[in-house]
């Protein structure tokens, strides 16, 4: 299957390790990502808090670029996802109309294809993922994180469960580790509030590594790389918890070179990888 | 000013389509506020937003810091048992509260900043980003060795990007009406 792959802004920066573990990942499993040519930012909460012609201006004009590519899209980012899928539903629903959006734009846009989440794209082929897995991920404790965006709001994602999702659990399990049951699965880390508000999202991280460690996990499992970045970055305690993607997780079960995409971590993950014999 | 709180025709046919959501089906169960992780840092609490828009006193939470405080996660609108778009609700206030310039707070700073960047370079530039904010909240000091860090991994770009499409996010950013310099 081939998808017009959107990196989103982090996926070019904060995130550039979960932009280059999808594309490996992908690859193996055979899934085609072509990046989208000459895309823009969505938007994110910045153009929704302050007008909706705005945010759908950002979002349809790169919906419009993947349309020209006859291709549905692929994004890594859930808020980057969640934002452009709201302007699909919408056009396909008629509660925006084609001339508007393309009138924003100034190109023509008609919701033909789908948008979808890279953790939907791979999760839908279990099989293809557990024929590729060479090193399992054996004693690795691992706490799925979701985050808002992926369940959140259920008519636009329509991806899993709103307070129980396991999807990425099962996907764990499926590359040999131990997906923890844990109660941070679905809370919010405070989101874009990293910039203006520290000590909120020093309170929402806080409270979600504390959940994961109450697991006994050895790593928390993000699909999102502002979720990535906050947990991070603003964790509370000593004994730091690493946070990584389900991609470079892939990746290592597969036996690809996980270890170039660790080293871009603030919080190094590769002791806890070498204490389980993976690395 | 009046101490009766009472809604009118009036009031209650707008809070019904406010922000393309049904706030006049809200019975104050606080669903919402229970489960907001930012209602401990809010002055008016979510199931006190929609009551306030209920009865039309829009005003008041126009320069409330309040809206400010949501972060968008979408927890109260999969609870909320008569499924109010509680954040949609949020967003329209926010968006008059920009437009009338009654917004104070530092978020609604930032989201102009955010978007200034994304007109003039199409995509995200943060190091830009957090200058200018840094400017903006007399903050020069915090995260400068996790700045350095993110530098040394390769993981801040130092030069924005630019779209090969010129002039096209200006456009959009007139066609929309968005008033960001």
């Amino acid at each position: 299957m081939k998808y017009a792959f959107y990196p989103g802004c982090a996926g070019e920066t904060t995130a550039r390790e979960y932009n280059s573990s999808t594309l490996a990942v992908c690859s193996a499993m055979g899934i085609e990502l072509v990046e989208m040519s000459d895309w823009n930012c969505c938007g994110a909460s910045s153009a929704h808090s302050t007008s909706r012609s705005l945010a759908h201006a950002l979002t349809g004009r790169n919906l419009a670029i993947a349309e020209k590519q006859a291709m549905p899209m692929a994004a890594i980012c859930p808020a980057c996802f969640v934002r452009m899928r709201e302007t699909c539903l919408q056009v396909k629903n008629g509660s925006l109309s084609k001339d508007e959006i393309s009138s924003l734009i100034d190109k023509p846009y008609t919701a033909s294809f789908d948008v979808r989440h890279i953790l939907d794209i791979v999760t839908a082929e279990t099989e293809a993922v557990k024929k590729l897995v060479v090193k399992p991920l054996k004693g690795l404790r691992a706490a799925a994180y979701y985050g808002c965006y992926l369940v959140r709001p259920r008519e636009l994602t329509g991806f899993d469960d709103t307070e129980n999702p396991v999807s990425m659990d099962n996907l764990l399990e499926s590359l040999g580790a131990d997906a923890a049951d844990w109660g941070g699965k679905v809370d919010c880390c405070g989101g874009s509030g990293s910039f203006t508000d520290r000590s909120m999202v020093k309170e929402l991280a806080g409270k979600i590594s504390d959940s994961a460690r109450e697991v006994h996990a050895d790593v928390i499992v993000s699909a999102c790389g502002l979720c990535q970045a906050n947990l991070e970055t603003r964790q509370s305690g000593k004994n730091a918890l690493p946070v990584v993607y389900f991609t470079e997780l892939m990746g290592l079960a597969f036996g690809l070179d996980a270890r170039k995409w660790f080293k871009k971590h603030i919080i190094n993950p590769i002791p806890v990888f070498k204490k389980r014999g993976l690395l | 000013m009046s101490t009766v709180h009472k809604i009118t025709a009036a009031s209650a046919s707008a809070a019904a389509s406010f922000g393309g959501s049904r706030v006049n089906l809200c019975y104050q169960c606080m669903t919402c506020t229970l489960g907001c992780p930012a209602a401990g840092r809010m002055e008016i609490h979510p199931h006190a937003i929609m009551r306030k828009i209920q009865l039309g006193e829009v005003q008041e939470l126009l320069v409330s810091s309040a809206i400010w405080k949501c972060l968008g996660c979408e927890t109260c609108y999969s609870r909320c048992p008569n499924e109010i778009n509680i954040p949609s609700a949020i967003d329209e206030l926010k968006h008059a509260a920009m437009s009338s310039g009654k917004a104070k707070s530092i978020s609604a700073a930032f989201h102009n900043i955010f978007l200034g960047g994304i007109k003039k370079n199409g995509l995200l530039f943060e190091l830009g980003l957090m200058l200018r904010l840094k400017i903006a909240m007399k903050d020069f000091f915090s995260d400068t060795f996790l700045g350095a860090l993110m530098i040394m991994k390769g993981k801040l770009s130092l030069r924005p990007h630019s779209l090969r499409e010129s002039g096209a996010m200006k456009k959009i950013f007139e066609k929309s009406g968005a008033g960001t310099n």
